[in-house]
């Protein structure tokens, strides 16, 4: 079986290559070829699905082959973010950029990791303290959120990289997704898009009292006027505050996607301080 | 009482287990205590999950006053008092009788337990 990918590997093909990805790992060919020769551009979106579907394949004992970017400039950006490196592939070019954090995958939480981001992100941009203490935030959130409601004993993928006015983050799972883990006590939901949605309110979780996370960091990205998309199953939402005006866009995917993904675009050069307004008071 | 949490929790501040930690030792102390002060050496936590665990679940149980008068934060960063004062100001948005009983009945097995021990 072989999968071209297409051109640009990011959440706006995310149809596409979601599909692929849960092709590979339904599929019953005992070979799967991952074919990347026409792709020009892969986010850290991108590199955490195709790390992640191709690791699934290999658990399954499938063969897998890899054909490289033809460009170079993707070629070495892969080798770069430690795509290469993740699977020991041969690599006559690999330099770790300052700009990346690089692939990684975990099994638990990694309190030294989110630190590692932060670092080599304000060595590489200029970050306000706001908006280091909003970033850490939003990293330790999201890899809680992904043990906390993915079932998955394979723990969670994680890629992200700076551009000169941008962060994007990604964290994946391939679990059993929201949808999964709130309808048992959510008996009104009726679609996995509503699952990510109910998610992202406050106070609403699988727990007797958490739910705050996913919420916390909409919030964060609202003020940041970055933008926050989370696919999980057939369902995907975009919470898009870059414009003048906020929206949140709702698709259904054609082929259910097993696990959740949640991927940030954070501005860097705002402040991102987001917490209570003025009236609300203090307590402490 | 005092409560150190770099020397209780280490570098453990991220997710809610751990929060929990905290959460036991103010819970179980918290009617023979007059006042808690919790020293975080100006240690960036930025969890939500752990602030929440525990902090924010005893503003689902007792009121502000209380919650103002056992409670001293020292030496906490900015950005951590800011996320600390969002969550218990959105969780006594929270709080009702059910919750407040719900408190109640937990406190009451805990004791229940600690006697039987």
């Amino acid at each position: 079986m072989v999968l071209r990918y297409p051109t640009r590997i990011t959440v706006a093909t995310s149809n596409r290559v979601l599909s692929y990805s849960q092709l590979a790992r339904d599929s019953e060919h005992k070979e799967i070829v991952f074919d990347l020769g026409g792709t020009a551009e892969v986010t850290p979106f991108g590199i955490v699905l195709l790390a992640g579907t191709i690791s699934e394949c290999l658990s399954q004992r499938k063969k897998v082959k890899y054909l490289r970017p033809r460009k170079s400039q993707t070629k070495n950006f892969l080798s770069g973010i430690g795509f290469n490196n993740f699977f020991r592939l041969p690599d006559e070019n690999q330099k770790i950029e300052n700009s990346h954090v690089q692939l990684r995958r975990l099994a638990s939480i990694d309190y030294l990791l989110t630190e590692q981001i932060v670092e080599v992100f304000n060595f590489a941009i200029t970050m306000s303290e706001g908006l280091q203490g909003s970033l850490t935030m939003a990293i330790n959130e999201i890899m809680t959120n992904a043990f906390d409601h993915s079932d998955s004993e394979k723990g969670c993928y994680v890629c992200a990289q700076a551009y000169p006015n941008l962060i994007r983050l990604c964290v994946a799972d391939f679990g059993v997704g929201i949808y999964a883990k709130l309808a048992p006590k959510y008996s009104q939901l009726q679609d996995c898009y509503g699952a990510i949605k109910l998610a992202v309110k406050e106070g609403i979780t699988t727990r007797q009292s958490g739910g705050f996370g996913l919420w916390h960091i909409q919030r964060f990205i609202e003020v940041n006027k970055g933008q926050m998309s989370i696919l999980s199953g057939d369902g995907k939402a975009v919470w898009d505050f870059r414009g003048p005006r906020s929206r949140l866009k709702k698709q259904t995917m054609p082929l259910p996607f097993g696990g959740t993904i949640i991927n940030l675009e954070i501005n860097v050069d705002r402040e991102s301080i987001y917490f209570l307004t003025d009236g609300e008071g203090q307590i402490f | 009482m005092k409560i150190d949490i770099q020397e209780v929790c280490g570098k453990k501040t991220v997710t809610r287990e751990e929060g929990q930690v905290i959460n036991q030792m103010l819970t179980d102390q918290w009617d023979r205590t007059d006042q808690f002060q919790l020293d975080f050496g100006n240690l960036l936590i930025a969890s939500v999950s752990f602030i929440d665990e525990a902090f924010g679940k005893l503003a689902l149980c007792h009121t502000s006053e209380d919650l103002k008068r056992k409670l001293v934060f020292k030496n906490m960063v900015p950005y951590d008092r800011k996320l600390l004062n969002d969550i218990i100001i959105s969780r006594l948005r929270q709080q009702t009788l059910e919750t407040r009983n719900a408190c109640r009945s937990a406190l009451r097995k805990n004791g229940e337990v600690s006697a039987a021990q």
